[in-house]
């Protein structure tokens, strides 16, 4: 095992989207190491707080790596306040790295607001592993002001379609991201006379809120193809295997999302709580 | 104070009063604690629960953070005591510190059963979990003539350390503590959490289950009082611990207190152990 522990130096931390910030830390043991699907943990900022936040990780190089939060509490709203050249302690790269089978003829990654963030970098992988495979990306947001990632996946990514939903239809798509990928598959099936995939050649990658993923999973699995979900869960102890709280119900008995995942196969997934 | 360096707790030598409570700590902790701070070893580690028979433990929800700590819901997911010995127990031996296996039983003959096959197994001792309060049916820890039982059939099958750990989630911990030593532990655990509950919105239910956490501190070093006016054996003292000023409040609270476990501040960081050290020796 790598140096999981180190202190990180923040470079910079800006807001690209309404309540979305994006950090990135200088810590090139941690990020050398990173693998797409694989998270990292920040210490609890607030004194009322105890566990550290587990975050995917969304861009790395050989030295630095980057995170995509959105501020949904205490800590996360003190993260956003945190400058560049502050020093902060970060345990990572955690958890099971995606699988990316370079047999698949065309990748599709679904996400729901920040869920967008690992797909980023496992897109980026897939470039390297699957270089002739097809990409989309559809990614939903509630509204325009949260949309992001624009800029990083267009730029380094040109092969892949980056189609955005809105919940109020102010950008892009109107409607779920569930919607634009149900429409997605019905339009491909008309283009030019194309095809849709054979089922074993598509896979796809989902993250975001639960009951979206659900929904993309019974798409995705009930046409036959290969769905794989990134899922989050509660760590109490930050990843480290201790506590055994952040179980998930699949057909294969409780797994663990911080030991077993994050990233599972959607078919083996008990969605219903 | 002079209780910087090396204690005994009845036979066992520890480096250091110092160590993790059972069920909040794991190998990826030990290694971060290891490169970060090669000089320190705990002076135990208090492995996690192992029961007889494999246990998948409880359905999610299973934690939730709560002001100053977390409730746990866990249900003593583990792998059953073949497991245990054929994996778990491997795996410690190469750092050098004495091990302590937290037994629990589904019946109370289990903790007899478990403690005899675990006598060929290098470990220096065992703590009976008669507290956890995620097990089906009753908390052992609350019947003193249940706890009595639990503890004797433990030490008519051993001679190692016995350590007992108590629950809060009674009336008088002090009844429970004397029934112990006078059962033949030689040592108490005080204390294991608090029984709590709270609303989870994200799963829009209740989560009832062991309170942990700075929260529980002040709770727990009373507690630790009432069982240390009553025993003469040693106590390791437990409960919301996250710094050197906390772990010195529990050893001050009486000479027999010897040692102090650190649980849920290991899981803000898993090197907090070795800073409690170095702060208990630098005085501050």
């Amino acid at each position: 095992m790598a140096e999981l522990m180190r202190t990180a130096l923040i470079l910079s931390n800006e807001g690209i989207a309404t309540n979305i910030f994006r950090m990135t830390l200088q810590c090139p043991e941690i990020a050398s190491q990173a693998r797409p699907g694989q998270f990292v943990t920040l210490p609890p900022l607030d004194e009322l707080t105890t566990w550290r936040r587990p975050f995917t990780v969304y861009g790395r190089d050989s030295e630095r790596l980057t995170i995509v939060y959105r501020v949904v509490g205490r800590n996360t709203a003190l993260y956003a306040q945190l400058t560049g050249g502050r020093e902060i302690s970060l345990i990572g790269p955690l958890g099971q790295p995606a699988v990316i089978n370079p047999a698949v003829k065309e990748f599709w990654l679904v996400a729901g607001g920040c869920g967008l963030a690992p797909l980023r970098y496992i897109l980026q992988r897939i470039e390297k592993t699957a270089p002739e495979a097809k990409v989309r990306v559809l990614a939903g947001f509630a509204a325009k002001n949260e949309v992001f990632g624009h800029d990083d996946i267009d730029a380094s990514y040109g092969r892949g379609t980056f189609k955005v939903a809105t919940d109020d239809g102010s950008y892009g798509f109107h409607g779920t991201v569930v919607d634009l990928l149900s429409q997605a598959l019905r339009e491909r099936d008309g283009e030019n006379g194309d095809t849709l995939p054979k089922p074993e050649e598509l896979a796809v990658y989902t993250c975001g809120p639960r009951r979206m993923m659900a929904a993309v999973a019974a798409i995705i699995v009930g046409r036959g193809s290969t769905c794989h979900a990134l899922l989050e869960a509660r760590m109490a102890c930050g990843g480290l295997d201790a506590c055994k709280g952040c179980v998930v119900k699949t057909t294969d008995g409780l797994k663990q999302v911080c030991q077993d995942g994050p990233v599972f196969d959607a078919a083996k997934i008990i969605w219903e709580e | 104070m002079n209780k910087i360096g090396a204690v005994h707790i009845a036979g066992l030598k520890l480096a250091n009063p110092i160590m993790p409570a059972s069920g909040t700590w794991s190998l990826p902790m030990m290694r971060i604690l290891l490169k970060r701070h090669p000089d320190f070893r705990p002076g135990a580690i208090v492995l996690k629960g192992v029961t007889l028979e494999p246990r998948a433990g409880n359905e999610p929800p299973r934690v939730i953070e709560t002001p100053a700590g977390m409730i746990n819901f866990i249900g003593l997911q583990n792998g059953g005591l073949k497991h245990f010995r054929s994996k778990v127990l491997p795996a410690w031996r190469e750092f050098g510190v004495p091990l302590i296996v937290n037994i629990s039983g589904k019946l109370p003959h289990e903790y007899g059963q478990i403690v005899e096959e675990l006598e060929d197994e290098d470990v220096a001792g065992y703590e009976g979990n008669v507290s956890c309060p995620n097990m089906e049916g009753i908390i052992y820890g609350t019947r003193a003539n249940l706890t009595r039982g639990i503890v004797r059939l433990m030490r008519q099958k051993t001679r190692r350390l016995i350590l007992v750990k108590l629950t809060p989630n009674v009336t008088d911990i002090g009844e429970m503590a004397n029934v112990a030593e006078e059962a033949g532990a030689d040592a108490i655990s005080a204390v294991n959490t608090f029984l709590a509950r709270a609303y989870d919105a994200d799963f829009d239910r209740y989560i009832r289950g062991g309170q942990s956490g700075r929260a529980i501190k002040a709770m727990a070093l009373a507690k630790v009082e009432e069982v240390c006016r009553v025993v003469k054996i040693p106590v390791v003292g437990m409960g919301g611990i996250s710094s050197a000023k906390d772990a010195r409040e529990f050893l001050s609270v009486h000479e027999r207190v010897k040692a102090i476990a650190v649980g849920t501040a290991n899981f803000t960081d898993p090197t907090i152990m070795a800073q409690i050290w170095q702060g208990l020796q630098s005085g501050q």
